[in-house]
C-alpha cells in the first residue's frame, strides 16, 4: 500500500509519511557507548528522543510507529541501574502516552533473550517485543550487502565454491584474536595434546588466564602464535578486520575493492574443519565471574545456586539480576564458514549447533559426534570438544576424503542458505513457548 | 477523479440499500476505486434501519454483498482515529480481509470553504472592551450540553456569556429558518435544532455573539463516541460476543466539527468540551492552544464524565478570575495574538492542502 498516495487524497498531506518511516531504529550504543560491557546508567536522552520521534507523528498516526532498539552486535546482558534493560524499556512505554508495549522492540545478539525476558516479565502487563538477532550474519550474506567502496560502488564478496575432497596439510584451523579464557584454555589443551602442529592455529593476543589454570611461563613463551599477521606492522585487529573483513567495521569506504578478497580461503583450502572459538561460551564477561575463593583465580559459570567456579567449584554469590542470566551468541566466525563451506566444531555457547539447525542450517552430526553441544557446563563442553578434536586429528587421509565427500551436501546446503538470505535471522517470542525455543531440526 | 466512484454516506443514508447504490454506480471500465465516504460522522456503530453492526462490520458486509473486488474500496470516516480503530477491529474480530481506510477532515475543509472569514473582527475590536467573556452555542440537546446548561445556570455563569440552548428556547433572534422551525417538514420539538444550518452565511446576530465575547466555550458534537449510552448497553452490558465489548473499550474517537474549526478561523481562544485529547491532536498537527490563558489539563482526562466536569469547572474558574478588562488585555497580549494568527494561518494552509471532495 502506498501510504503517501492514499493520504494525499484525503488528508493534510504534509503530515503523512511513507510506510517505512513508521519503523524507527535506534542504536543503543549511541546512548550507552562501548566502554562498558554490562552495567550502564540510564542512557541520557533516550526517552526524550523516542518521545520526540513519536510526537513528530500526527496523533492518529502514532499507533503505526514501531521503535526498535538495536543491540544486536553484542549478547552481553544490558543492566541499567542494577536492573535488566527490560525495566527501562517498560518505563519508556509507561512514560510515553502514545507508545504501547507492542510498538517497542529490543534486539540483542543473545538468541535466548526471550527466555530471560519471560522469566523477568512474570505479570499480566503487555509485553514488549524482545528479539534475539543474528546481526553479524549480515557480514557474510551477499544479498544483504549494501557496502560501498571509496568510489561509492557496491562491492561483492569472494567466497569458496569448490568443495572437492582432497588431502590437506592440516586437520583444522582455529583463529583466535581476543584472549578470552576459553581461547587460552584451548591453547593449553592443544599444546598439551601436541595438536598445535595439526592445525593452522593463531593466538594473536595473550592473557595468562585460562579456564582451568593460568598459563605457565613456558606456555607464555610460545605466544603469541600468529599465522600471516605481521604484528609489528599494524595491530592484529587492524590487519584481520581492516583488510579481510572491512565490511564488519566500516572500513569499506576506505577501500577500493570491487570484491572483498577471501583472505580466509587459504585456511579453508588447507584444513578439513574449523575449530570455531566463538566469542562466548556462557560465562559472564565481568569481574563478577572471578572466583572469590582464596588463592583461586578461576572463572565462574552461572548455575541455579550461584556462580560456580570452574576450578575450585566454590559457589559464589550471583548479583540479583543474574538469577535469570542466560547468554547464547553466534557470530560472524560461524557465518563465515557457512558461506565458505567449511565444516565446524564449536567452542561456543550451549546449543549452538541446535540453534543453527533450528535456523535451517545443517551441522555435522553425520560426520562426527556433536553431542558436546548439549553439555551445559562450559568446561565439560569444552573438554568434550577437545576430545573430539583429538579424535579427528587421528583420522587418516583416506578417512578425511570420505568425510569430505559426506560433507559436500551439508556445505552446499549451508552456502546456498547464506546466498539466499535477504534479511537478518531473528528469534522472536513466537519461536518460543513461554520463552523456551520450540526446537525443531532441519 | 473520474476513475473514482464516490459514494457519499451520511446519517440519513438508506443503509439497507447501500450495496445496491454501489453496484448501480460502479462501472468496471470507468472506475478503479470506490470511496465509501462517511466523513461527515465518526460513528462506532450503525444502529438504525434495523442494522446493529459496528461501522466497519457494516462496511465489510456491504462490500461482500456487492461481490466486488476488495481492493477497489476505501472507507473514509470523520473520526481522527479511523485507521487505528480499523486495525483494532480487524485484530479483535480476526478479520483477514482489508480495505484501505482514511480519515478525512471534512469539517475543516467545509469551514474553510463555506464559512465567512470573520477573523478581521479581532483586529477591528482591539480597542473595545466587550460586554461578555465567552460564547456558548448549543443546538442539539446532547447530554454534555444539557449538563453545561445546568451547570452554568447553577453557577450563575450565563451572565458572562452570549449563549444559545436551543432546546430550551434560549436562542438568538434568528430569522424564520430557525425560529419558524414548525414550518419545516419532519421537524418536531425534539429535533427542531435541525433547522440550524451551520454551513451558510448566518444572520448578523450570530456574528455579534463573537463581537460581544472574548473566547468560545465549545460544546463539541461529541465528548464520547456517538450514541454512547445506547452503545454501552448494546456492546458493553449485553454484547453479542465478548469481542464487541473489547472493541468498544479500545475504540477511540476524536471528532472535530465546524464548531471548533470556526474558533480557529475566527481567531478566537477556546475551551473545548470534546473528545479526549482533542487539544493534543490539534497540537500534533501544529496548532497552538491556550495554556497561557488557563489550565488545559482537562484535555488529558480519559474519563468522559470527569473531563466534562473539568471543562465546566475551568469555565467557572475563568469567569471568576478574569474581568472583562483583564480578559481583553490577555486576549490582546502579543502572546495570545501570536497564537491566534499562527492558528489562523495554519488553518488556511492546511485547508488549501486538502483536496476538496466536492461537497
Amino acid at each position: 500500500m502506498n501510504y503517501n498516495t492514499q493520504y494525499n487524497k484525503f488528508n493534510y498531506k504534509r503530515f503523512y509519511r511513507h510506510e517505512q518511516q513508521y519503523n524507527h531504529v535506534i542504536s543503543l550504543q549511541d546512548y550507552i557507548g562501548t566502554d562498558n560491557l554490562i552495567y550502564y546508567d540510564i542512557p541520557e536522552g533516550l526517552i526524550q528522543d523516542i518521545k520526540d520521534h513519536i510526537e513528530s507523528f500526527v496523533l492518529e498516526e502514532r499507533f503505526k510507529v514501531n521503535i526498535t532498539i538495536l543491540h544486536g552486535l553484542e549478547s552481553d546482558p544490558c543492566i541499567i541501574n542494577g536492573e535488566w534493560i527490560f525495566s527501562l524499556l517498560h518505563d519508556i512505554v509507561k512514560q510515553i502516552e502514545d507508545l504501547k508495549p507492542h510498538q517497542l522492540t529490543y534486539e540483542t545478539g543473545n538468541w535466548n533473550i526471550n527466555k530471560i525476558y519471560n522469566q523477568w516479565h512474570q505479570s499480566d502487563r503487555e509485553r514488549i517485543n524482545v528479539v534475539g538477532v543474528f546481526e553479524l550474519i549480515r557480514i557474510y550474506s551477499p544479498k544483504m550487502w549494501d557496502y560501498q567502496n571509496r568510489s561509492g560502488d557496491l562491492v561483492d564478496i569472494d567466497y569458496r565454491t569448490d568443495f572437492t575432497p582432497k588431502i590437506k596439510p592440516y586437520v583444522f584451523t582455529t583463529l583466535n584474536r581476543a584472549p578470552h579464557p576459553h581461547r587460552m584454555e584451548l591453547f593449553i589443551q592443544l599444546n598439551k595434546l601436541g595438536l598445535l602442529d595439526k592445525g593452522m592455529c593463531s593466538f594473536n593476543e595473550v592473557k595468562p588466564d585460562a579456564l582451568t589454570r593460568s598459563l605457565t611461563e613456558e606456555e607464555l613463551n610460545l605466544l603469541p602464535m600468529t599465522l600471516d599477521v605481521d604484528l609489528n606492522k599494524s595491530s592484529a585487529f587492524d590487519h584481520i578486520y581492516g583488510e579481510t573483513m572491512p565490511q564488519a567495521f566500516s572500513y569499506m569506504e576506505e577501500k577500493e575493492y570491487d570484491v572483498v578478497p577471501n583472505e580466509f580461503n587459504t585456511f579453508f583450502e588447507n584444513s578439513y574443519f574449523t575449530l570455531v572459538t566463538e566469542t562466548k561460551i556462557g560465562i559472564l564477561r565481568s569481574s563478577e565471574s572471578s572466583c572469590t575463593a582464596d588463592n583461586c583465580e578461576g572463572v565462574c559459570w552461572p548455575i541455579e545456586k550461584g556462580l560456580e567456579c570452574l576450578r575450585c567449584k566454590k559457589i559464589n554469590e550471583k548479583p540479583h539480576w543474574m538469577k535469570i542470566y542466560d547468554e547464547k551468541f553466534i557470530t560472524e566466525k560461524t557465518w563465515r564458514n557457512m558461506l565458505n563451506g567449511h565444516p565446524m566444531v564449536w567452542i561456543g555457547t550451549m546449543h549452538t549447533a541446535k540453534m543453527l539447525k533450528y535456523l535451517g542450517f545443517k551441522t555435522f552430526d553425520t560426520l562426527w559426534d556433536e553431542s558436546y553441544d548439549d553439555i551445559e557446563n562450559p568446561l565439560d563442553r569444552f573438554n568434550a570438544v577437545i576430545s573430539l578434536v583429538d579424535n579427528l586429528c587421528k583420522k587418516t587421509d583416506e578417512e578425511w576424503l570420505e568425510i569430505q565427500e559426506k560433507a559436500i551436501p551439508i556445505l552446499y546446503h549451508n552456502q546456498s542458505k547464506m546466498l539466499e538470505l535477504n534479511e537478518v535471522l531473528k528469534i522472536k517470542y513466537d519461536d518460543t513457548i513461554d520463552g523456551e525455543i520450540k526446537w525443531k531440526t532441519s | 477523479m473520474e476513475d473514482v466512484l464516490r459514494i457519499v454516506i451520511t446519517s440519513g443514508t438508506n443503509w439497507q440499500e447501500l450495496h445496491e447504490d454501489i453496484i448501480k454506480g460502479y462501472d468496471s471500465v470507468l472506475h478503479t476505486e470506490i470511496w465509501l465516504d462517511f466523513s461527515t460522522e465518526s460513528w462506532f456503530s450503525i444502529d438504525n434501519q434495523k442494522i446493529n453492526e459496528t461501522v466497519y462490520e457494516f462496511i465489510h458486509n456491504t462490500i461482500i454483498k456487492t461481490g466486488l473486488d476488495w481492493n477497489l474500496f476505501t472507507f473514509i470516516h470523520g473520526n481522527v482515529y479511523t485507521q487505528y480503530n480499523y486495525s483494532k477491529w480487524r485484530k479483535i474480530f480476526n478479520v483477514e480481509k482489508e480495505i484501505k481506510t482514511a480519515y478525512y477532515p471534512l469539517w475543516h475543509k467545509v469551514t474553510s470553504e463555506m464559512h465567512l472569514d470573520y477573523s478581521y473582527q479581532n483586529e477591528k475590536l482591539k480597542d473595545i472592551v466587550r460586554p461578555y467573556l465567552y460564547s456558548n452555542l448549543n443546538g442539539a440537546p446532547r447530554d454534555h450540553r444539557i449538563k453545561t446548561f445546568k451547570y452554568v445556570t447553577e453557577k450563575d455563569l450565563l451572565k458572562h456569556s452570549r449563549h444559545t440552548f436551543y432546546w430550551d428556547d434560549k436562542t438568538l433572534p434568528y430569522s424564520q429558518y430557525t425560529l419558524d422551525w414548525r414550518k419545516w417538514p419532519r421537524l418536531t420539538e425534539q429535533n427542531k435544532h435541525r433547522a440550524i444550518d451551520s454551513h451558510r452565511i448566518q444572520e448578523p446576530e450570530f456574528y455579534k455573539v463573537f463581537d460581544d465575547t472574548y473566547f468560545d466555550y465549545i460544546t463539541e458534537t461529541l465528548t464520547t463516541n456517538e450514541r454512547f449510552t445506547i452503545e454501552l448497553d448494546k456492546y458493553v452490558q449485553n454484547p453479542p460476543s465478548p469481542e464487541y465489548r473489547q472493541f468498544f473499550e479500545v475504540f477511540k474517537t476524536i471528532f472535530i466539527t465546524e464548531k471548533l474549526w470556526r474558533s480557529i478561523f475566527y481567531k478566537r481562544p477556546f475551551i473545548v468540551m470534546g473528545n479526549h485529547r482533542t487539544l493534543d491532536y490539534l497540537q500534533s498537527i501544529g496548532f497552538k492552544t491556550f495554556d497561557c490563558m488557563w489550565n488545559e489539563e482537562y484535555d488529558s482526562i480519559d474519563s468522559n464524565n470527569l473531563r466534562e466536569d473539568a471543562c465546566l469547572e475551568l469555565l467557572n474558574e475563568v469567569c471568576n478570575t478574569y474581568t472583562l478588562e483583564t480578559m481583553h488585555k490577555k486576549v490582546y497580549s502579543d502572546e495570545v495574538q501570536e497564537i491566534l494568527q499562527h492558528n489562523y494561518d495554519l488553518f488556511r494552509s492546511l485547508a488549501d492542502d486538502m483536496d476538496l471532495l466536492d461537497f
